[in-house]
C-alpha cells in the first residue's frame, strides 16, 4: 500500500470515523492506567497511523482504514500494557512537561498508577464505586458490573443471565453516554 | 492487598475496554449525538482529529525523507572518498571500458550501447561503478595495467 494511497484516505475519513477514532484511543488509552506512563490518546492513535505508514502493520483494504486503525490501537495499547514493568522506577523529572498556559506539571500526577499500590487501587475502586453507583437504578448495567468484578467476559455475563444481544448492546451504550468526562480525570486532553 | 482489590483494576479495564469496543459500533447518528451531548461541535472536533492524522503523517513522511536523503548523502560520500585506480587519461579510461565490453559483452546493456557518444564522465562514472563491484578486479588479473 503505498503512503500516498494512506494519506489520502485519512483525508477521506468522515466525521462520524473522526470521531469514534478518537474516543476509542481515549478509552484504551483510560485502561491503561500507568501503564500508559507519559502517553495519551494522541500518541495512541498517531502510532497507530504512522506504524501503518512505515509498513510494520498492513492496511489491508478489504477493511475499512478506520477499521485497521481500530485493530492497530488494540494491539499497541495491549503491547504497551503488557510491556509495562510496574516496578521500574522513573524520574518525574524527566516527565515534566510544560501547559499551553506555561506552567509546569508532572503527567505523573495525572495518570493513575497502574502498580500494584495502594494509590492505584484507590483510584480504580473509587471509579468503580462511582460508576455503579450511577447504574444502581439500571438493572442490566448492574448486572453486567457485577459480572465484569467477577472476572466474567462480557459472553460469558449473557449466557449466564440470558441478556439479549441487543439489551446488552443498548446497556454498554447507556454507560457509555452517561459516565461524565470527569471520572476519568486525570486522563483526558484534548486534541488541539 | 486483598484479590477484590485487584478486582477493581480488571472491572475498571473491563469497563473502559467495553466502552471502547461500543464506540467502534456506534452508529454515525449516535457518535454525532454524543459528541453534541458533551457541548463539543461534531465537525469541529472532527477538523481537529484530521488535521492531527495528516500532521502526525506528514512529520513521519518528512522524516523519512529526510533520512533517504541522508543516507544518499552518506553513500556518496563514501563513493567520492574511496580511490580508484583507473588510467589516467580519458583516451585510457575510454580504452579500457571498451577493452571491458570487448571482453564481458554481457555488462554491454543498453545504457552503454551508443559508446561512441559517451562522455568522458560517463566512461570514468562506469568503470568507477565496475570496479565498486569487483569487475575490474578480473582486468587487473589479466595483466592490463591500471592505475
Amino acid at each position: 500500500m503505498a503512503t500516498e494511497e494512506i494519506v489520502a484516505a485519512l483525508e477521506a475519513l468522515t466525521a462520524p470515523q473522526l470521531l469514534r477514532l478518537e474516543k476509542f484511543a481515549r478509552y484504551r488509552v483510560r485502561g491503561l492506567g500507568r501503564a500508559a506512563r507519559w502517553r495519551d490518546h494522541k500518541d495512541l492513535l498517531g502510532e497507530a497511523v504512522t506504524s501503518t505508514l512505515a509498513g510494520n502493520r498492513r492496511w489491508n483494504k478489504k477493511v475499512s482504514l478506520d477499521a485497521h486503525l481500530f485493530g492497530a490501537m488494540r494491539s499497541i495499547s495491549t503491547h504497551w500494557r503488557e510491556q509495562y514493568d510496574p516496578t521500574e522506577a522513573s524520574l518525574e523529572s524527566e516527565l515534566l512537561r510544560r501547559s499551553e498556559e506555561g506552567e509546569t506539571y508532572s503527567p505523573m500526577g495525572q495518570v493513575p498508577s497502574c502498580a500494584p499500590d495502594a494509590e492505584r487501587v484507590a483510584a480504580a475502586k473509587e471509579k468503580v464505586e462511582r460508576i455503579v453507583q450511577l447504574f444502581a437504578d439500571d438493572l442490566y448495567v448492574s448486572l453486567i458490573l457485577t459480572g465484569w468484578h467477577e472476572g466474567k467476559t462480557g459472553r460469558e455475563i449473557q449466557e449466564m443471565l440470558g441478556i439479549p444481544q441487543n439489551d446488552y448492546d443498548a446497556a454498554i451504550r447507556r454507560m457509555r453516554r452517561n459516565i461524565p468526562d470527569d471520572l476519568w480525570e486525570g486522563t483526558r486532553r484534548n486534541v488541539q | 492487598m486483598s484479590n477484590r482489590d485487584l478486582d477493581y483494576e480488571r472491572q475498571l479495564q473491563a469497563i473502559t475496554d467495553a466502552l471502547s469496543e461500543s464506540v467502534a459500533e456506534a452508529t454515525d447518528a449516535e457518535i454525532l449525538a454524543e459528541t453534541r451531548e458533551e457541548g463539543q461541535e461534531p465537525e469541529s472536533v472532527a477538523n481537529r482529529v484530521r488535521n492531527f492524522l495528516l500532521s502526525t503523517s506528514k512529520t513521519f513522511l518528512q522524516r523519512e525523507m529526510t533520512e533517504s536523503r541522508k543516507q544518499y548523502e552518506r553513500d556518496v560520500a563514501a563513493l567520492q572518498g574511496r580511490r580508484y585506480t583507473l588510467p589516467a587519461t580519458a583516451q585510457e579510461r575510454r580504452s579500457l571500458l571498451a577493452w571491458v565490453f570487448q571482453q564481458k559483452p554481457e555488462f554491454l546493456t543498453a545504457q552503454w550501447r551508443d559508446f561512441e557518444n559517451l562522455t568522458d564522465e560517463d566512461v570514468e562514472s562506469c568503470l568507477k561503478q565496475m570496479q565498486e563491484l569487483g569487475i575490474l578486479d578480473d582486468i587487473d588479473r589479466s595483466g592490463r595495467e591500471t592505475r
